[in-house]
């Protein structure tokens, strides 16, 4: 294909002179790179479904499990496209994803509000845990509850790194700290390192600090960190799941169809269950919480 | 071929940069003619051989090659292309390419796709008639200046040109490579038949090498004629100037001699240094040899030139004219003619040329 | 040490136990990295070679703008490329994104640039006189320029393993356009930076290890043919 390209790049080099000829290969060359991967796009009904989900989701390895046998009963393909929060819902909200899976409420529910986002439903929650180094410098393991555990580390000065990225973490960790009437950037023990939290938590080993991380990447990283669990359980620390399908009368080229059988499949038997063992075989404990058919309001902090 | 011409040049003019660098009028060379083109630097020499190429196209006027018109750029380009393999040119610094010195003297014949048995035949024959055949594989760099040239030489002939072009191919040679390639090359024009036009910065190499002499200047042709004849009878006085005769004297200086019939008040007299004796005028006798004319002047500069010296210095009885002649070294080592000292110019008038005025 | 150790022996483990996801994301960076190249080839070595032998008012810009390329950030090459194949950007009717095609496409652009400026410079510096030369010798213009390329092969063979070299590194435009996606659009260099990014240090230097083997066994033949020929 390529010679008999090549041959008649030089013809039509000599015929009609060196522009036509370059921009004639400039077009082939677009069209072939478009053609290398895949059959032609538009003439097939759509059967990719984009999800944009976080960074974290993917790392917990549970879309690993999930995917496939999404994939294995349906004809719709799962494209999971994981990156920050923020990003994640700015897709949504361009109408670059055809669904959303992150766990930032706060952040979520504008964009049902304005109609960006539909059928929003909880899928599953774990919560997020503080770690620190086994020393616990601010003694955070005898503090009471989050808000405590913050308030002791900022008194003591000690290290702790936080996301920094807009991400559902880093906004859990922003509401935690405004609760506790503390405003801790600007101060030298506090680092924002803009990264996923799996490198975050590489980070708070290696300076032997404190940070904010949902327990599923905790787990999963265990074993190259030098961090414990110093503070868990309190209700704020849940970090909840939702699917949301994004709006094919705001945007017409969403595939709608491939989005709900997801986010249906999401919340069927086979999900929840897959959802409610992830984890144990591993880590003897699950990692998430199935919550399908529930809201969050059963979760809000008495 | 056809007709008694190859080539014919018609109110070419050649202008770069506003300035016309090449201005010939009429030009033709008939078929096995032999031509060389000498001239100072810029005259133009090497923008004619790039027109009779058919590489450059003249801005204006026209080419005819074997009575076909070929302009580059206004004749379509296959029946130039045709022409054009008819017309080989040798650089003065030949490119080769990065092969085989037999894939270098093949290249031509490959690109007018010639079977490689008959390409391989010409080659062999040609690395031999040029004495290169044990140089055939190895690679341009490494070879000598004239080993290079033969290469070219060989690459060039082996297309059987009818039109045979050489930019000062010896330019870059010393003397016995230099004498050594004209006298093969002589040998193998006559062998080939082809019309070649020879350009050179060497005067003395034309007569033993070309049928016809052109002189250019200024991107003109200033005079053309047999080799012989025109060296020794130059038709102005920059040619004069050019062809070595340094000495340019108003002829009205010779008179009164009886034998120079010809009306000489507007003309020049030119003569080469090496046919005047500069001598130490008490070494001479009172009166002139039979037939020589003989000036006073004062020495300016004295320079060596070669076994002898070259003297020169403003005439007693006209300070404004500057004479050069040779003097024998015993006469300078030993002081009789120094800087300031005077001197007698003798020459044979016969040995000089009347120039016209230009 | 132990740690990078461990990891180049797993690298050939796995290269020599077939390990199919590794065989599928090395059979995918070889796949789009190669297309990519071939596509730079092809459009940069006439482009650069026209760019190397014309003169015209402007050229000087154009030369400044193709050397400005090939220092192009790739992160640059993959926004760019993204906004073009975002649904509701210009290109998006095409469904390009999040494919191999889109990655083709943004590492084409990341290779070009080396391409045409290192094939500019190759046959630049090629005798001027050669192309009279050529022409002398009755060379038509294909035979000329061909006959030039030849010259400055060893130039333009510099020049596509650059080109390949530059796109088989690449990790940012790839995951901004590919979206790294398990089983569709995850390449070797995505691959690492995502085991990483999870604390596989060992896997992450292990698939190091099938890279830097791909691109030896790559550039080692591009190599030898750059050299052939050119025994003095």
């Amino acid at each position: 294909m390529y010679l008999g390209w090549g041959c008649g790049l030089l013809a039509s080099w000599r015929k009609t002179g060196l522009g036509k000829a370059i921009g004639t290969t400039l077009l082939l060359a677009v069209l072939v790179g478009a053609l290398s991967g895949c059959e032609l796009p538009w003439a097939k009904v759509n059967k990719e479904v984009i999800m944009a989900t976080t960074t974290s989701t993917r790392d917990s390895g549970l879309l690993d499990v999930l995917i496939p046998a999404f994939e294995a009963k349906s004809d719709f393909i799962i494209k999971s496209v994981a990156v920050g929060t923020g990003q994640a819902l700015e897709m949504g909200i361009k109408g670059e994803a055809d669904v959303l899976l992150v766990h930032a409420p706060s952040s979520e529910r504008p964009l049902v509000e304005d109609g960006t986002a539909i059928s929003r439903r909880m899928v599953m929650h774990n919560d997020f845990v503080i770690v620190g180094p086994p020393a616990d410098p601010a003694a955070v393991k005898e503090t009471a509850s989050a808000v405590e555990a913050l308030q002791a580390i900022a008194a003591g000065e000690d290290v702790f790194i936080s996301r920094g990225d807009e991400s559902g973490t880093h906004k859990m960790e922003k509401s935690l700290w405004t609760t506790a009437e503390l405003t801790p950037s600007g101060n030298k023990w506090y680092q924002e390192a803009g990264l996923g939290m799996g490198d975050t938590l590489a980070i708070a080993s290696e300076k032997e600090g404190y940070t904010l991380t949902d327990r599923a990447t905790y787990l999963a990283r265990k074993s190259t960190l030098e961090l414990e669990i110093v503070s868990e359980g309190d209700p704020v620390l849940l970090n909840l799941y939702h699917v949301m399908e994004v709006s094919s009368k705001k945007f017409p080229k969403v595939n709608a169809k491939g989005a709900k059988a997801w986010s249906d499949w999401l919340l069927g038997a086979e999900a929840q269950a897959i959802i409610a063992a992830f984890g144990v075989d591993k880590y003897g404990e699950p990692l998430f919480f199935a919550d399908g058919g529930k809201t969050e309001a059963i979760y809000a902090p008495k | 071929m056809s007709g008694i011409e190859l080539v014919r040049l018609a109110d070419v003019r050649v202008v770069r940069d506003r300035q016309t660098i090449l201005d010939i009028p009429a030009l033709t060379i008939a078929p096995g003619e032999l031509l060389t083109v000498i001239g100072a630097n810029g005259a133009g020499k090497s923008t004619l051989l790039r027109v009779l190429a058919l590489v450059l196209a003249p801005t204006a006027g026209q080419v005819f090659f074997d009575g076909v018109r070929a302009n580059p750029g206004s004749t379509d380009d296959a029946s130039l292309l045709a022409l054009r393999r008819r017309v080989t040119m040798v650089f003065q610094s030949p490119v080769l390419l990065a092969r085989t010195v037999r894939d270098n003297v093949a290249a031509g014949l490959q690109f007018r796709k010639l079977p490689r048995t008959e390409v391989e035949a010409q080659v062999d024959y040609w690395l031999d008639r040029l004495g290169i055949a044990e140089l055939a594989n190895r690679r341009p760099l490494g070879l000598s200046g004239g080993e290079t040239q033969r290469v070219a030489l060989a690459r060039a002939l082996v297309l059987k040109p009818d039109l045979l072009l050489l930019d000062e191919p010896t330019a870059n040679l010393d003397a016995p490579t230099r004498a050594r390639l004209l006298g093969d090359l002589r040998g193998i024009l006559a062998e080939v038949a082809a019309s070649a036009v020879l350009v050179t910065h060497e005067v003395r190499e034309a007569p033993y090498f070309a049928d016809r002499m052109i002189v250019m200047g200024g991107g003109r042709i200033r005079q053309q004629g047999r080799p012989d004849v025109v060296i020794d009878n130059p038709a102005d006085r920059e040619t004069a100037s050019f062809l070595g005769f340094d000495n340019i004297l108003p002829a009205t200086l010779l008179e009164p001699a009886a034998y120079l019939g010809a009306e000489l008040a507007d003309k020049s007299f030119c003569i080469r240094p090496e046919d005047v004796a500069a001598a130490p005028l008490a070494a001479l006798p009172a009166a002139a040899r039979d037939g020589s004319i003989r000036f006073a002047a004062t020495v300016a500069r004295i320079a060596p030139w070669g076994p002898a010296f070259r003297v020169s210095g403003p005439l007693e009885r006209a300070p404004s004219v500057i004479m050069s002649g040779t003097a024998p070294a015993a006469v300078v080592r030993d002081g009789l003619v120094r800087e300031g000292a005077g001197i007698a110019f003798e020459f044979n008038p016969a040995a000089g040329a009347f120039v016209g005025q230009s | 040490m132990e740690l990078i150790w461990q990891g180049v022996i797993e690298g050939f483990r796995l290269i020599f136990s077939l390990d199919p996801e590794v065989l599928r994301v090395t059979g995918l960076t070889l796949q789009v990295s190669g297309t990519a190249t071939l596509i730079a080839v092809i459009v940069g070595i006439p482009l650069g070679t026209w760019l190397g032998v014309s003169r015209f008012r402007g050229r000087g810009t154009l030369v400044t703008m193709v050397n400005v390329g090939m220092g192009l950030p790739p992160v640059v090459a993959g926004l760019l490329v993204s906004i073009l194949l975002w649904r509701n950007g210009p290109l998006g009717v095409l469904r390009l994104l999040y494919t191999p095609s889109a990655m083709v496409i943004a590492q084409g652009l990341i290779a070009s640039p080396l391409v045409i400026g290192l094939t500019r410079s190759a046959v630049e510096s090629l005798d001027p006189s050669i192309r009279e030369q050529l022409r002398s010798l009755g060379a038509s213009r294909g035979q000329m320029l061909w006959a030039m390329l030849n010259e400055c092969r060893i130039g333009l063979l510099a020049a596509v393993i650059a080109g390949f070299g530059g796109v088989i590194s690449e990790v940012g435009a790839s995951a901004m356009v590919g979206g790294n996606i398990t089983g569709h659009t995850r390449v070797l260099t995505t691959a690492i930076m995502l085991e990483v990014s999870k604390g596989n240090f060992g896997l992450a230097i292990a698939l190091s290890t099938v890279l830097l083997t791909l691109a030896y066994v790559a550039t080692a033949l591009l190599t030898n043919l750059q050299q052939k020929g050119t025994r003095r």
